[in-house]
């Protein structure tokens, strides 16, 4: 086990090495990154300037093994927009972006396991065409409206909650809710496939001609086996919540990495872009290898194999 | 009822349950802006926040009036020009820094030596450089700029880019810290920081040992910057009296605010143009159809910028027959106008050897409805532009290369009201200059090098009436300005497009 969790994680560095490496190119060959820092009504000089003092004149394998150089003294760089360490910008926005991430999914794990395993008891009687439309709706409404509606819903007309910003648990719970229900449609049908299926096998059948209740059959003999892929698909959602959430933190101006995330790509901040990168990649994987000793743990089968 | 009336509705109904978060009530003005400032500190940053936030937080010795283009005294109670070459300022004798310390005349001497030193980095420094040849302190109060051959525009870029720095402020020689001033900031200005988080806000105060009687008074007691990217967001902000005051409104978020009972739409001008820029040398290809004055001709009649402003611009839009517009120095207003006429451009396009018209690559960065509109009208007289849109730096990457036919671009001229400020599009050298008329370029060059103001009109006049003779680009449009504020708040809309927060009251 110890063996298999260091190789995923040792394939997990490099492919976010690689990812680095192509976010870099990708950058700087696009892109003039000097004419970007420098604005959009600099002179040629500026520009110019911009390029030698920044070091952007050096050939790019120069530029990115310096990258790789420091990274492994554990420094991210300097970013050129927020004139500070790239790895102090990450560790001041990340607890929004995680308390976010953790909210917003225990919203989608209640509210998506909770519909499954109503909707698998009876396929296609009410309860299941009920969920299953509201999962549909989920998936189907995009979060920037959802998310708007909410604002006019129970910030402007029942000022509830507050509009935007991100200093009291208040200001998490719409954006926590916009955010976590967009997961929830993948979740729910996950949950009610694997519980239709284990329902309908033999030792459900078996423990039900025992006597025993349904709630002990539910909860501790189907829902545990039915659980696996959607342990897998939730590590993967929280990876993509930490990756921070672009639309639902501009929409609703929080202070978290997906909106550092885009600000520094739409200016060629290349530090803080490459930084987020490998983070975010670093992140993944480890929630994915995180993903697999759970299933291990869940499914003793596992272990074995 | 419409959407419009049910969501007025139901505004009203908020808004009579919405309790009041900032405001008249405390004296505080909250302010959204739409991108965050990344750092305090103005001399790393050309964004047009940190133009706002630097007015507040940074006095230099002059201010720019925009109402009357004349730069008024500040930190220096008087100037006065001691010959072509240098400006003597005489500073007043109760300026103070915000943790105290009084502003000398050494300070000033070392807020222009570092912008123009190589290991500061500043974004200007390259600019200050090309003309900066010394600051000198005559005595305490005293303080002599002088450029290397006479410059017109010292005072602009002395009121704009050279803010005021306590010696020191970035270490010492042996040890620079060019980012000093980036989290906190020691300014000058009427207001100072009390706290600073790129990505929450900032909170600004009344600096309470700020000079009296300076042409740039503190309004609210205290103003917080919040950046909110989403205008929907804004919106529910201004709605709910969580924000007072926005600028750069897109034009129909701006309009559907006006209408609320609670918020004032206010269109104003700003200093930035549009306009295209045509490759008449042949730099892209020496034979192009661009490199024909008829075919130029043909472009600006082709293209109807009357409608583009009417119903595409809209607010305080006009049309402009040169780069620059009516109230601007140096902006010549007597020069070759080409009306609507796709007719007319036809029968020049025929005239030039096209009449099957061409195709060429127009380059873009920002509103791409308007080059979509011009593509459209050249299209009515055969002309295919191919818009190649792209990020600012891909084009300004695509500009080096002198890889552009066409380039639809702006200017914003640093919200300075002088042609001057728009002479990298004319003189040798530059990019952005397409045509490369050796005439044009030392009428430009002269006047950049001209004191007497009479004289430096004369220039300008000859240059643009050369330029527009040519037909070297086709002029579009000023742009307009959107801003919203709270109807409590008593705001005027400024005549170079730079909302000066300071100014804003409460009615």
């Amino acid at each position: 086990m110890v063996k298999f969790i260091v190789r995923r994680l040792g394939m997990g560095l490099l492919v976010a090495l690689t990812v680095s490496l192509a976010t870099f190119l990708v950058l700087n060959l696009a892109a003039d990154p000097a004419a970007m820092v420098a604005g959009e009504d600099a002179s040629p000089e500026a520009i110019e300037q911009i390029r030698v003092q920044y070091g952007f004149d050096r050939p790019l394998y120069v530029r990115y093994g310096e990258w790789i150089g420091k990274l492994f003294l554990g420094d991210l760089g300097e970013s050129y927009y927020w004139k500070r360490p790239v790895l102090d910008l990450f560790i001041e926005r990340a607890p929004v972006t995680l308390k976010l991430a953790l909210s917003s999914l225990s919203i989608t794990i209640v509210v998506g396991l909770l519909l499954g395993v109503l909707a698998a008891q009876k396929p296609n009687g009410w309860l299941d065409r009920i969920a299953l439309s509201l999962g549909t709706a989920a998936q189907a409404v995009p979060n920037f409206w959802l998310g708007l509606m909410m604002i006019i819903l129970l910030g402007v007309m029942f000022p509830i909650f507050p509009v935007s910003g991100d200093t009291t648990w208040k200001h998490f719970v719409m954006p926590a809710f916009v955010l976590g229900m967009s997961a929830v449609p993948q979740v729910l049908r996950l949950t009610r496939a694997g519980m239709i299926e284990v329902l309908g096998s033999d030792y459900i059948r078996t423990a039900r001609a025992k006597g025993f209740g349904p709630g002990r059959i539910l909860f501790q003999h189907a829902l545990r086996n039915a659980l696996l892929p959607v342990v897998s698909v939730i590590a993967i959602q929280l990876g993509y919540k930490l990756g921070g959430s672009v639309i639902t933190e501009s929409v609703f101006a929080l202070n978290g990495l997906g909106r550092l995330a885009y600000e520094s790509i739409l200016g060629a901040d290349i530090p803080t872009v490459q930084m987020l990168v490998f983070m975010f990649a670093l992140i993944f994987i480890l929630l994915t290898v995180a993903g697999d000793v759970l299933n291990a743990w869940l499914d003793p089968r596992m272990r074995v194999e | 009822m419409g959407f419009k009336t049910n969501f007025l509705t139901a505004v009203l109904i908020g808004t009579v349950c919405s309790p009041a978060l900032a405001g008249k009530s405390d004296d505080t003005l909250v302010v959204a802006f739409n991108k965050e400032v990344t750092t305090l500190d103005g001399l790393y940053s050309t964004a047009r926040e940190n133009v706002i936030l630097s007015h507040l937080v940074s006095d230099q010795l002059v201010v720019l009036d925009p109402d009357t283009n004349e730069y008024l005294p500040a930190l220096a109670e008087s100037y006065s020009n001691v010959d072509e070459r240098t400006v003597e300022f005489v500073l007043r004798d109760d300026i103070k820094f915000h943790d105290g310390s009084p502003v000398t005349a050494e300070d000033i001497v070392f807020s222009f030596e570092w912008v123009v030193d190589d290991r500061s980095k500043t974004k200007r420094g390259a600019f200050i450089r090309s003309w900066f040849e010394s600051a000198e302190a005559v005595d305490d109060r005293t303080v002599r700029v002088t450029s290397k051959t006479p410059y017109p525009l010292m005072l602009r870029d002395t009121a704009m880019f050279v803010k005021t720095r306590k010696a020191g402020s970035y270490g010492d020689a042996t040890q620079l810290d060019i980012n000093a001033q980036t989290q906190s900031l020691n300014g000058t200005g009427p207001y100072r920081v009390v706290s600073f988080d790129a990505g929450a806000g900032i909170t600004l105060e009344r600096f309470d040992g700020y000079y009296a009687n300076s042409p740039k008074e503190a309004g609210a007691a205290k103003i917080v910057i919040r950046p909110i990217p989403e205008w929907g967001t804004v919106s529910a902000e201004m709605i709910s009296g969580g924000v007072q005051f926005a600028y750069t409104v897109p034009d129909d978020t701006a309009e559907n605010l006006g209408t609320l009972p609670m918020v004032d739409h206010h269109p104003g001008p700003t200093t930035r143009i549009a306009f295209l820029i045509l490759d008449a040398r042949g730099m892209t290809d020496p034979e192009g159809p661009m490199t024909n004055l008829l075919v130029r001709r043909a472009m600006n009649h082709a293209i109807n910028r009357e409608a583009i402003v009417e119903y595409l611009i809209g607010g305080s839009s006009v049309v402009i027959n040169s780069l620059c517009y009516d109230g601007m120095f140096g902006c010549h207003l007597d020069v070759t106008s080409y009306e609507y006429d796709p007719e007319k451009a036809k029968a020049l396009l025929a005239e030039a050897g096209y009449a099957d018209g061409f195709e060429f690559d127009l380059w873009a960065y920002r509103d791409k409805q308007i080059s979509e509109a011009v593509a459209a009208d050249l299209a009515k007289v055969g002309i295919k532009a191919n818009i190649n849109f792209v990020k600012l730096s891909a084009f300004a990457k695509a500009r080096a290369a002198e890889e552009t036919p066409a380039m639809h671009g702006t200017w914003g001229y640093y919200a300075t009201p002088d042609i001057g400020a728009i002479s990298n599009h004319f003189v040798a050298g530059s990019n952005r200059n397409l045509n490369h008329d050796p005439e044009v370029q030392s009428l430009f060059q002269a006047a950049l090098e001209t004191i007497d103001p009479a004289e430096r009109q004369d220039l300008y006049a000859k240059a643009l009436k050369i330029s527009a003779d040519n037909a070297y680009h086709v002029p579009l449009y000023r742009f307009t300005e959107n801003y919203v504020a709270g109807t409590d708040v008593d705001f005027a809309p400024p005549a170079d497009g730079l909302p000066r927060l300071n100014e804003l009251t409460w009615k």
